[in-house]
């Protein structure tokens, strides 16, 4: 608490005054637009319940403080563009080795209390040698020229080439991601009844080098060539600390946790009436890698797609898409060597009035993600790194493919959305997939009966809503059942076949209040169960938000989360304020509690702790 | 105003600094570390990463659980250093250190083909060493934890309960397994595996068994 009082002045000093507002000027007869945006998050993470006896890194996210400051100017003038994003983190408070080694020796009362000190001493110190350090960094920078059918970038650009198998780098706030490439990119496009597009890029992968969630930093060597020297200037270094030495190698130091992937990357789109074929690749070339596992060891990775799509057929109503693609990896010495894989994804929507359906299919067979190249046993949180997107099929938001279950599937989804009446929608989906990839590792991808799941998904409900669209009522009931084929051994020694199984409610209210005053409930509510990996019984969690909106200006929501699994703390409540002064401005704090969860977006996840503390965001624009 | 406001406050927060460094027994600091009763075990380049020394960790366990009836009798104190070979004498090739959880579904599956593999390249040195840290509910394993696991799992190589969850200096137990190649001749920390990487680590320890027992 003390480190929140000391954080509130900077957060207070960091609100800046109307007269650094910058105005437009001219170079010459050039008008040129100044654009300053100011992001500034100030938080206090107390203890998140989550401690465990003799675990340092569950002691290890308790009781932190940060103050984030994101700064981003883009200047244009006529066909160019310059911008650039600096990243600052100064932690105000943090844990202290000595102390969580101390708490687990109290509370363990071990044998040999001075060696269990200095073990977990040790421990600590390598688990705190690369979070809650201070860093100032040029996050992404960039000068663009464009002008009609040209743009040419230096610097960071974001990329995403097809459905994004074959590359897919660009913001993701929910993961609370930023990846680009840092290098250049040409694109170059024709108009006509025939258009051509040419885009090629290549560099190396620029991730957001800390995250916020965790404290934790991507720390890089000294160690490259001169492209290297000149894309990490000023990028967040590994550091010498008692407990991390750097010994001259990234591979050897703990606190050198990613060495950047290179990139190159095209795309050739011919698009006519009514179609567009696009053919794309990139090749990743990889430093010496971090980590012993089959995608972040291969020294290549190589994937190609062809992709198709027809977005007008049957008089605008029907649109097709379709990717096939190829990946090889190329491994090193005495590591396994997989067949290439391949994968074909499609879509179709129908939209005639009043309803619209659409089907999404994949087969994939040892198709992987991109995994950047980052040393996981040191940051663990970096895991979901990735810089392509393989399409699930599945919603957005969908949380329960287990494993490496989308690098070996085969199934689709249908989805439905009906108009019944004025005001009265029905929605409903159906999926059905074949994985050999989810209840074991299987990174061959062999087909056989034995590594098989089944997975059936099923979601219904409706939507009623007034004319006026302020009233409006949203209800879908949903489940999932997850068979695998072999036996499954549960915790306590019975075998099962069900690998996991869930049944769900989710809602949506929105009432008008008085005046411009608003109301909206929106809640979610799980019963889960997994065999292997879960708790060994089924539990339920869940959350609802009761929300009054007063116009576009101000919210107030309250939450209660629940969890009834035995290992984690049951209940949850928080509060959230946000005020928009402006319409480029806003104001939020939150406080309160919010659970541990699996967050995916399209087939990406990535697992936050419990938080337990106080946020406040400022963020403004000129 | 506002930045008068800002001053001030910065000047508060600052006077709320100072040092609250805690006080360490004198004990902790001049107490000898356990060296698992093996004054022999390798003292220097002890660390985390490839290249260096595993420090010495001892447990209680059972070193055979598939030839001595798994009871409180056949528990014992089972230690990195029981498989320290600087000689070759004790016939031990390359050394496995594994970990794994009840709550960890990979680890389940690991080791569903484990005891297979012991079966195959135990002959040619293998030793797999498995700690099991964590139940269902994240508490420290406990040693009849340990017993359900070998009767479930068929475990055939020296299994124990690591409730101090000691190997998590090498990699984060969230992301269990960790599999930990060690070098019996010097302790020296071969290739570290996070993750259930079974289509890369067996070719690995495959050939470095054949490149063993040929130079032997």
């Amino acid at each position: 608490m003390p480190g929140l009082l000391r954080a509130l002045p900077l957060s207070v000093a960091l609100l800046p005054a109307t007269a650094l507002a910058l105005e437009p000027g001219q170079i010459g007869d050039t008008p040129v637009l100044v654009d300053v945006s100011e992001s500034v998050s100030v938080y206090y993470n107390f203890d998140n319940r989550d401690s465990r006896p003799g675990q340092v890194a569950t002691r290890a996210n308790d009781d932190f403080g940060l103050v984030y400051n994101r700064f981003s100017v883009q200047s244009t003038a006529g066909s160019v563009s310059v911008g650039a994003r600096l990243d600052n983190v100064w932690f105000y408070a943090s844990p202290d080795a000595t102390q969580i080694a101390l708490d687990l020796t109290a509370e363990t009362q071990p044998p040999n209390p001075a060696s269990y000190f200095r073990r977990k001493l040790d421990e600590a110190g390598l688990e705190l040698s690369n979070r809650y350090i201070n860093w100032a960094y040029p996050s992404k920078y960039y000068v663009t020229f464009s002008q009609p059918g040209l743009e040419a970038t230096l610097g960071d650009a974001s990329a995403q080439l097809g459905r994004g198998i074959v590359l897919s780098v660009r913001k993701q706030d929910e993961l609370g991601s930023d990846t680009t490439i840092r290098g250049a990119r040409l694109s170059w496009s024709t108009r006509g009844a025939l258009a051509l597009k040419l885009t090629a890029l290549g560099g190396e992968l620029n991730p957001l080098r800390i995250d916020e969630a965790s404290g934790r930093y991507l720390g890089v060597m000294n160690d490259g060539d001169a492209l290297h020297a000149i894309t990490e200037a000023g990028m967040p270094r590994a550091i010498h600390t008692d407990f991390a030495p750097l010994t001259g190698d990234c591979r050897t130091s703990p606190t050198c946790t990613y060495a950047p992937d290179r990139v190159a990357a095209g795309q050739v789109e011919i698009a006519g009436s009514g179609f567009k074929l696009g053919t794309q690749g990139s090749a990743l070339f990889r430093a010496p890698a971090l980590n012993e596992d089959l995608i972040r060891a291969a020294r290549r990775i190589v994937t190609l797609s062809q992709s198709v799509d027809l977005p007008r057929l049957a008089g605008d109503d029907l649109s097709l898409y379709g990717e096939l693609a190829f990946q090889h990896l190329e491994q090193g010495e005495a590591r396994g060597r997989i067949d290439p894989g391949y994968g074909l994804y499609a879509s179709a929507s129908y939209t005639p009035k009043n309803l619209a359906l659409t089907l999404e299919a994949r087969h994939y067979r040892r198709l992987f993600p991109l995994q950047a190249n980052v040393k996981l046993a040191r940051a663990r949180e970096f895991s979901s790194l990735s810089y392509n997107q393989v399409p699930t099929t599945e919603e957005e938001d969908n949380d329960t493919e287990f494993e490496g279950m989308n690098t070996c599937v085969s199934g689709g989804r249908l989805r439905g959305d009906a108009t019944l009446g004025p005001g009265v929608r029905a929605l409903g989906s159906v999926a059905y997939y074949l994985t050999y990839a989810e209840s074991g590792v299987n990174q061959a991808c062999t087909t056989q009966t034995e590594q098989l799941n089944q997975v059936s998904d099923l979601s219904s409900g409706f939507v009623l809503e007034s004319r006026d669209r302020k009233r409006h009522l949203e209800l879908v009931l949903g489940g999932r059942l997850d068979r695998a084929e072999r036996e499954l051994t549960l915790a306590d020694g019975s075998q099962s076949h069900l690998f996991y199984s869930e049944g769900y409610l989710r809602h949506d209210l929105e009432l008008p209040l008085a005046g411009d005053f608003a109301m909206t409930l929106t809640g979610r509510h799980r019963r889960r169960a997994q065999a292997e990996g879960g708790p060994g019984a089924p539990w339920f969690e869940g959350e609802e938000v009761l929300g009054i909106d007063w116009a576009e200006h101000s919210s107030l929501g309250l939450g209660a989360e629940y969890d009834t699994r035995p290992a984690v703390s049951p209940t949850y409540f928080n509060v959230e304020l946000s005020h928009r002064p402006t319409p480029d401005s806003r104001v939020a704090l939150f406080a309160g509690q919010r659970r541990g969860a699996q967050r995916c977006v399209g087939g990406i996840c990535r697992l936050y702790p419990p938080f337990e503390g106080v946020r406040l965001d400022v963020s403004l624009r000129f | 105003m506002r930045r008068a406001l800002a001053a001030g406050l910065l000047a508060l927060g600052a006077a709320g600094c100072g040092s609250n460094a805690p006080e360490v027994p004198a004990a902790f600091l001049s107490g000898e570390s356990s060296d698992c009763g093996a004054p022999d075990y390798p003292k220097d380049g002890i660390g985390t990463e490839t290249g260096d020394v595993a420090q010495n960790a001892c447990f209680v366990g059972y070193r055979a659980p598939d030839r001595l009836a798994v009871s409180e009798e056949s528990r014992e104190v089972i230690a990195f250093s029981d498989y320290y070979d600087p000689t070759g004498s004790k016939g031990v090739g390359l050394l496995l250190i594994n970990t794994s959880a009840i709550w960890c579904g990979a680890c389940v599956n690991e080791h569903r083909t484990l005891p297979d593999y012991q079966r195959q390249l135990g002959p040619q040195g293998l030793v797999i060493l498995s700690t099991l840290f964590q139940d269902a509910e994240r508490n420290g394993a406990s040693l009849p934890d340990v017993e359900r696991w070998i009767s479930n799992f068929h475990t055939n190589f020296p299994m124990v309960a690591d409730p101090e969850v000691s190997l998590a200096k090498y990699a984060s137990p969230e992301l269990a397994p960790l599999n930990m190649l060690v070098d019996p001749r010097s302790m020296k920390i071969l290739q570290k595996y996070v993750g259930d990487q079974g289509a890369v680590m067996w070719p690995f320890i495959e050939a470095e068994l054949a490149e063993r027992s040929g130079s032997r």
